[in-house]
């Protein structure tokens, strides 16, 4: 500027053309910068709606595969009702979902899923959980704990099929569970009012907002009950080693001698692995001169790892006088279904 | 600009060459957003499609003796099924409901999503097939049936 004589300044003209271009450029990066902005709004509502349905739903999906599951040898009973799908008497949307499992021998937990309405007019899905836990004669429960695992969900549901892949309301009969979730935005998405309709189990949900929606469904089976069709496969029962057991003498090379209080003279128990990893855990009793059929069943127990199967058990002798030398041991497996039916029989010809 | 002695400021070329520039750099912040926008939109729908091929997972899973029933090719949300078990044909039909439910995976040609579930009698693997994506990413899972 300074190299030239004449010069003493810019021009109005030249500072004129000056604010023009800087205004220009200054307005452009305004506006590039509420673009980027609103790409940013536009991502993280985005990464919120990826984030809440899959860890959501992958806690659920995991925690329904769980259900009924019985450790082997629990402190706790037996677990019958171990699923339940109800319809929340507060929100329509959505419905509730009861599963319950053990932890290991001591601890039983059962999971809740439920929707609770939140401030930004939609709701947050909660996971709700509570070990009861029993050691010896002591039974307490342990504190509940709530987590809020996915925020902003619309609709919550969940479908029941049975067996034969019909919708089922039958809680005992259920064998998969479709799930439903609509998640939503947290801020407003679009510029302008925007419909989303859907249709959940023949229902219609409809949405007339700028938030951004999307649909997230998926399936998952009990993994312990079995699915009663005629595809029904029963394990085959085997010893502690791994072998088949078709004889009696197989189980009885095979089992563990002690005495109980209730049966002085003779008790033996053995464990049995079926093919799929199921536990079948088998005691029987001999008085030494007759067995009790009714004691026996009693003391027939049986936790099938991944199945659960209701159990008819018979226990007879084949011998008469009152030194067995024969105990027949007929066991029916009943899936759940109440109709497939698979027959064991073993005899056991003598007692040590 | 200090080397000539006539030149009083920055020249109109300059000046234009200095303003293509610029807007090229802002031009290029606009496609990175969309482009932005676009991918992650592109992860939900993965996350979305991974779910859903899930369902026909777990279908095979519990039904591993009549896998093969669970095959169909999904366009325009027919599936072809003939000859199969009651319950493949409602877990089918049901399924059929969902992807009518997302309705954009029903159209094949024009949306370039898809999920295949490929089954071959007396063989022991079942293959889920989905494509999806900006790329037509192809994905698979591969299923060992017992």
């Amino acid at each position: 500027m300074w190299n030239s004589y004449y010069q003493k300044g810019l021009s109005l003209v030249e500072a004129l053309i000056a604010i023009i271009v800087t205004s220009i450029v200054i307005g452009a990066s305004v506006a590039s910068y509420s673009i980027v902005s609103s790409t940013y709004q536009k991502q993280s509502n985005l990464i919120d709606i990826n984030n809440n349905s899959r860890q959501s739903l992958t806690g659920l999906i995991q925690d329904i595969r769980n259900a009924g599951y019985v450790e082997y040898q629990t402190n706790h009973g037996a677990l019958t009702d171990f699923i339940s799908i109800e319809s929340d008497p507060n929100y329509s949307c959505c419905k509730k979902i009861e599963v319950t499992y053990d932890q290991n021998k001591k601890d039983r937990i059962t999971v809740s899923y439920f929707v609770k309405p939140n401030s930004n007019q939609s709701y947050d899905l909660i996971r709700s959980s509570q070990v009861l836990r029993k050691e010896g004669s002591i039974t307490n429960s342990q504190p509940k704990i709530d987590l809020t695992v996915a925020k902003n969900i619309d609709v919550f549901q969940l479908n029941g099929l049975d067996a034969q892949g019909k919708t089922t309301s039958v809680n005992n009969n259920i064998k998969t569970i479709d799930i439903y979730g609509v998640f939503r935005s947290k801020s407003e998405f679009f510029n302008q009012v925007s419909l989303f309709d859907t249709v959940i189990v023949n229902k219609k949900y409809s949405f007339n907002d700028k938030f951004f929606r999307e649909n997230f469904t998926t399936s998952v089976s009990l993994r312990n009950t079995l699915t009663a069709s005629s595809a029904v496969v029963f394990p085959k029962l085997k010893d502690a080693f791994g072998r088949e057991i078709d004889k009696v003498e197989d189980i009885f090379s095979n089992c563990w001698v002690f005495k109980s209080a209730n049966y002085p003279d003779k008790w033996m128990q053995f464990m049995t692995r079926s093919t799929k990893g199921a536990y079948v855990d088998w005691g029987c009793g001999s008085n030494n001169n007759n067995v009790n059929a009714q004691q026996m069943v009693g003391y027939l127990s049986m936790t099938f790892r991944y199945h659960k199967v209701d159990q008819y058990v018979n226990v007879s002798t084949n011998s008469t006088g009152n030194d067995p030398n024969a105990i027949v041991i007929d066991v029916v497996l009943t899936a759940t279904d109440g109709i497939t039916k698979k027959n064991y029989s073993f005899t056991i010809n003598s007692l040590r | 600009m200090i080397g000539s002695l006539w030149q009083k400021g920055v020249s109109l070329i300059e000046a234009l060459v200095a303003a293509v520039i610029i807007g090229v750099g802002f031009i290029s912040v606009y496609a990175v957003s969309g482009y932005a926008v676009k991918s992650i939109n592109d992860s939900v729908e993965h996350n979305q499609i991974n779910f859903l091929s899930n369902i026909a997972a777990e279908d095979v899973i519990t039904d591993t003796s009549n896998a093969s029933n669970y095959t169909f090719s999904q366009t325009n949300c027919n599936f072809t099924k003939s000859n199969i078990t009651q319950m493949a044909l409602e877990k089918i039909n049901r399924m059929k409901d969902i992807f009518l439910l997302n309705q954009k995976y029903c159209n094949k040609n024009s949306h370039k999503r898809q999920i295949n579930l490929i089954n071959k009698k007396n063989q022991k693997t079942s293959i889920i097939n989905y494509q999806h994506g900006l790329n037509k990413k192809e994905k698979r899972i591969f299923l060992l049936v017992e």
